[in-house]
């Protein structure tokens, strides 16, 4: 039984990642080719900038098929991407695999510990404001406006000012310590956190009402406690159910927090890629963040179910 | 409490709005004439009620102009990705089961793209450029409308009052023109509402990034990205432009708070 | 009585309130329960009986602290255990809650923690007390359930409650809340969303633990039900006590219109059509133009070998409906009782074709009906209307009364400018003000609601009602207006109704002939009254005996499982 639930769950995720590659592929080329000038001729004139011999020239040509028809350039590009080869960046002239795996775990620390703190300010801010009367609801709630609200570059220069400039207490770039997490950690996760608070201080609102909140406190738990034990679980199912947009958020928050904090990372790599054109490269971490995507989607569905497996959920 | 949201969305949208139409009513400077002269003047300089750029141009003028491309980018974006999100959930929703499974497959698929990068990735081909960035954005938003409106349609097609509809003798296109589709779109108002915001932080990331429009033009992303180098120098000019994006993204989360009670 | 409550002293009350009053506080305070007075003795168990709004509820949330902070409550005498508890820490009544008082809610479902198995619900008064030692909680928990009578405690404990049968987890609730020992148990309608023959053991189950010397608080909205049990009642109306006293002498000898009108509007106690309300009926003229006028003689539904199965998400089937066939007559009122699963829901959705059968097919006046494409069919369907439980759901959330009624006069044909008259000449016949015409329904009591969709289900000018458990999300008093508006309608125009319902009582006093169902099957059919003096099928007698009737007559016992 759990044997055949494990390998359906491994033969679904295949099928989606397989699904998605396939996707993601067709779009990038098609963005690649359905641009004004052929991609060929834009690949070309760029890499003209570089230096191009007639020689290297030719052997592009080659490689791409640029010289065979669209539908067989279309095939051959599937052909490769499926077999792990997503291509060459031409602006840096490395596997586009290895750059991507070697720019990874800076962004995993930076994402990783972006949830972690996001996670924790709004469990706590929305269990401290739980109970809180007319005042006290009205001020979280303009809180919770404005933090969804402020573009994190933004928050990121503030940060920068006031933490690095004037009191000097982390450095405003690199990635070597720890300390050089701490502003970028908060810069991704500070407007992550107001969107777990608008979920999740809506979900716990209403399981407080709940009766099965109501039965376990006439058990002689105290309130508290009882969110703890019971309601918490509830309410941040709804939140992980949501995992798709937060993902979402990280990715796209690290290409400007990279940026802005000068650290390595995937986000940088993007737009250093975006910048010059380095089409290669820029679809290589779109079909990659994709299949990431589902993979963390499928596991916490997975997750969810585990915790939840009422099938009415479904 | 909704009231009162509602009431500070419009007086912000009102102002935006407002701004970007007639930009001449709240300012006398020219956002474009530069004065290295009077260049970097700090906040509350007499003349520059909020000081000068690097180029002694006005940043009130320059945020007053700003709004037009902000709004520019936050409605534009929005229609593109609302107009065929809607069109693309109401084919799933209302077609057979064939074309429905087709389509909610790909909208799922498409829905993990981060949107950001999706827009990055068009940026890359289309180039640099307002309204390349405020066509990526609005493309990129349009797997999120369609997964809504086709869910919305699903759920109200199973309701209740639409199989009492039907009983009732309710014929099948005044049953989908009259209470389907309505009551599908408050939802989608809703989330309208919330990407409009989204949109224009995006398209200040992208012209912060230096993505999006080119460099005199008035925009407030362009201009933090400016203010970036003169931080321990001027802090001020970073305070206003990023002010600006929040208030006209919170504009919009409150506006669309207001109208969720009614429209769910 | 146990011995050890039946000493020489005097036996304490567990709970003594006198002069009890909560107010929703703010600028304009709102009374919700005024100057009530009771006591509860061991061994002896009060029955709190209202409608909704009537403030039972926040009584019994007030014996163990839990109502809501914004509600101000106060007492001139509020003793639990011989303590004064008007005014104590949140830690004393913390200390109180589980150990010395057992609470059990309406809603078994909803009232376990979905995520958690019956088991570690169960050990939760035991570890938030920290009662005896760590590895004793489990047999303590084990014997709780054996008390309940809850099959294989040990194994199925494991499970959670949403796998649990609907008898079996309000058993499972109850021993958790009597996990501990409590000396007063309240149960606050802890037997409402159950099929009555599962209501009647769960009865017993209260019945045991009085007799084991438990004091009980039995808060319900149905006087029946309580008076099985209570030896004390308190009739209970906007918050205050109408009447109160032993329950034969207020069942008897009712001194309040009130609780007069409580007891007459229950269909078991009524004579078989009898009014059951005392409020008044539109005149029978209105319904001048709802009069049925068809020709021939064919039944109004035909069921022929009706079969139908769901398949579930696991991949198995599960068979509804199994070979099903009847016939409503013209202008007769056929009852279907059943418990829940019984496959009467799938009848319904089956008569109005909104899904279709796997196999046999009801025909509409001799013509065919669910063998139909559904265009054809839709001109057809303004002829049978259907009646929902839930009227909200039924209505488009945006419409107002008018324009809900305006869609379907627009269907019948009716030109525009009539929709007016016609739907203030509707809302009359149904008992409803003109003024309610421009409201949502949202914002309407659950009874205008409903007289809502009968107004609507008429504006077809329909020939048959299908009626789905009409009444029985609805207060007493209300169950009674519209049982008589029901009535009336069919008197005036000769409509033909299938009334759907899992009350016994409701279909014998308002139905000619009645079907019983169970697990897919019509297991017996017949006049109302053959069936209830005749009883062939085992599941029918059960239904019948579990009927909860009033006072003394009252120790029907349910058949063995």
């Amino acid at each position: 039984m759990l044997h055949s639930i494990r390998t359906s769950f491994l033969a679904s995720l295949l099928i989606k990642v397989v699904l998605v590659t396939w996707v993601a592929a067709s779009i990038t080329f098609a963005v690649m080719h359905a641009t004004p000038g052929t991609y060929a001729d834009l690949l070309l004139s760029d890499l003209a900038q570089y230096g191009l011999t007639a020689e290297r020239r030719a052997e592009i040509i080659a490689v791409y098929g640029f010289d065979k028809p669209l539908w067989q350039q279309y095939l051959l590009y599937l052909s490769k991407v499926f077999h792990g080869d997503l291509g060459m960046s031409y602006a840096l002239a490395q596997p586009v695999l290895d750059l991507i795996l070697a720019q990874l775990t800076p962004t995993l620390y930076l994402a990783g510990s972006a949830i972690v703190l996001s996670l924790g300010i709004a469990i706590l801010v929305a269990i401290a404001t739980l109970r809180a009367g007319r005042f006290g609801r009205m001020l979280s709630s303009i809180c919770e406006v404005v933090v969804v609200s402020i573009p994190n570059f933004w928050l990121g220069l503030i940060l920068l000012t006031w933490l690095s400039f004037r009191l000097g207490w982390f450095p405003a770039s690199g990635a070597g310590s720890f300390a050089s997490l701490v502003l970028p950690a908060l810069t991704l996760g500070i407007p992550m956190a107001g969107t777990f608070v608008q979920i999740l201080r809506p979900e716990l609102q209403k399981e407080i009402n709940a009766p099965y909140f109501i039965t376990a406190r006439a058990r002689g738990r105290g309130f508290h406690a009882v969110v703890l034990r019971h309601a918490l679980l509830h309410a941040i199912l709804p939140v992980l159910t949501l995992s798709a947009s937060y993902f979402a958020i990280l990715i796209s928050g690290s290409v400007i927090v990279e940026n802005l904090f000068g650290r390595p990372g995937i986000g940088r790599l993007m737009l250093n890629a975006v910048l010059v054109k380095d089409v290669p490269l820029v679809s290589g971490i779109v079909i990659l963040s994709a299949v990431t995507f589902v993979v963390i989607n499928q596991s916490v569905d997975r997750l969810i179910l585990w915790i939840d497996p009422r099938i009415e959920r479904h | 409490m909704s009231r009162n949201q509602l009431a500070i969305s419009g007086l912000i949208w009102g102002a935006l709005v407002l701004a970007a139409l007639f930009p001449a009513l709240f300012t006398g400077y020219d956002p474009l004439q530069s004065n290295p002269i009077a260049a970097l003047k700090p906040i509350g300089t007499e003349g520059h009620l909020l000081g000068t750029d690097y180029l002694g141009r006005d940043v009130w003028a320059r945020l007053v102009y700003g709004a037009r491309s902000a709004i520019g980018m936050g409605l534009g974006a929005m229609a593109i990705a609302a107009t065929v999100g809607v069109l693309l959930g109401l084919l799933a929703g209302l077609g057979g089961k064939w074309l429905d499974n087709l389509l909610n497959g790909l909208f799922d698929i498409l829905f993990s793209f981060p949107d950001l990068l999706l827009a990055l990735l068009m940026i890359t081909m289309l180039g640099a450029g307002s309204l390349n960035a405020l066509v990526a954005i609005g493309i990129a938003g349009i797997p999120s409308f369609a997964r809504l409106m086709r869910g919305e349609i699903r759920r109200i097609r199973n309701s209740e009052f639409v199989q009492s509809s039907v009983a009732l003798g309710v014929p099948r296109f005044t049953n989908i023109w009259r209470h389907i589709i309505p009551n599908a779109l408050g939802p989608v108002a809703v989330l309208a509402s919330l990407f409009v915001g989204r949109a224009i932080t995006y398209g200040a990331s992208l012209s912060f990034l230096g993505l999006g429009p080119a460099r005199p033009t008035p925009e407030w992303g362009l201009m933090l990205a400016d203010a970036q180098l003169y931080l321990s120098m001027a802090p001020g000019l970073a305070l206003f432009p990023g002010l600006a994006i929040t208030l006209a993204a919170a504009g919009s989360v409150l506006f669309a708070r207001s109208i969720r009670r009614t429209a769910e | 009585m146990t011995t050890v409550l039946s000493s020489a002293l005097p036996v304490e009350p567990l709970v003594r309130v006198e002069g009890l009053t909560i107010e929703l506080g703010g600028r304009k305070p709102v009374r919700l329960v005024q100057d009530l007075s009771f006591s509860i003795r061991p061994g002896e168990c009060l029955g709190l009986v209202g409608e909704s709004g009537s403030g039972k509820s926040l009584t019994s949330r007030a014996l163990i602290g839990l109502n809501a902070p914004v509600l101000r409550q106060s007492a001139r005498r509020f003793d639990i255990l011989g303590h004064d508890f008007r005014a104590v820490s949140e830690s004393r009544w913390q200390a109180l809650r589980g150990t010395a008082i057992g609470y059990v809610l309406q809603d078994a479902l909803g009232a376990f923690d979905p995520l958690r198995s019956i088991f570690s619900e169960l050990r939760e008064t035991l570890d938030a007390h920290r009662i005896g030692p760590a590895s004793g909680r489990r047999g303590k928990v084990v014997q709780a359930l054996e008390r309940v009578g809850f099959p294989e405690p040990e194994v199925r404990a494991r499970q959670h409650s949403w796998q649990l049968s609907g008898g079996l987890r309000q058993r499972a609730l109850i021993a958790s809340a009597i996990v501990a020992s409590p000396r007063l148990l309240i149960a606050d309608e802890p037997t409402t969303a159950l099929d009555v023959n599962i209501q009647a053991r769960i009865i017993d189950l209260l019945q045991e633990l009085k007799q084991a010397g438990m004091g009980l608080l039995f808060v319900s909205h149905d006087l029946a039900v309580v008076s099985t049990v209570a030896d004390h009642v308190v009739v209970m109306n906007e918050g205050r006590a109408v009447e109160q006293g032993p329950t034969a002498q207020v069942l008897e000898n009712p001194a309040h219109d009130y609780t007069r009108m409580l007891i007459a509007a229950m269909p078991s106690r009524a004579p078989v059509g009898a009014r059951l309300s005392s409020v008044a009926l539109p005149p029978g003229s209105v319904f001048q133009s709802s009069r049925v006028r068809s020709a021939g003689d064919a039944p109004a539904l035909s069921a022929r070998g009706l079969h139908k199965s769901y398949i579930l998400p696991d991949g198995s089937r599960v068979g509804a409906v199994l070979d099903v066939s009847f016939d409503l007559q013209r202008g007769e009122i056929l009852g279907l009782v059943g418990g829940s699963g019984s496959g009467k829901s799938t009848i319904v959705k089956l008569c109005m074709a909104l899904v279709e059968p796997d196999e046999g097919e009801i025909a509409l006046f001799g013509q065919p009906w669910t063998s139909l494409p559904e265009k054809q069919r839709t001109a057809r369907r303004p002829r049978i209307q259907l009646i929902a439980q839930d009227p909200l759901g039924a209505f488009d959330p945006r419409f107002t009364v008018r324009r809900l009624l305006a869609e379907v006069l627009a269907i019948g044909g009716v030109p525009a400018g009539e929709h007016d008259a016609e739907t203030r000449r509707l809302l009359a016949a149904v008992g409803l003000r003109d003024e309610l015409i421009d409201r949502l329904p949202r914002n309407m009591s659950g009874g205008q609601r409903q007289r809502v969709a009968i107004a609507r289900a008429l504006a077809t000018r329909p020939e048959v009602l299908v009626c789905d458990e009409p009444v029985s999300a609805l207060d007493v008093s209300v169950q009674a207006q519209i049982l008589d508006l029901l009535s009336l309608i069919h008197r005036e125009t000769g409509l033909s109704i299938l009334f759907i319902s899992h009350d016994l009582s409701v279909v014998r006093h308002l139905c000619g002939r009645v079907m019983v169902m169970h697990k897919g099957e019509i297991v017996e059919e017949g006049t109302a009254e053959d069936i209830f003096s005749n009883v062939r099928h085992p599941y029918t007698r059960e239904l019948i005996a579990a009927i909860p009737r009033m006072g003394a007559d009252a120790t029907a016992a349910p058949a063995a499982p």
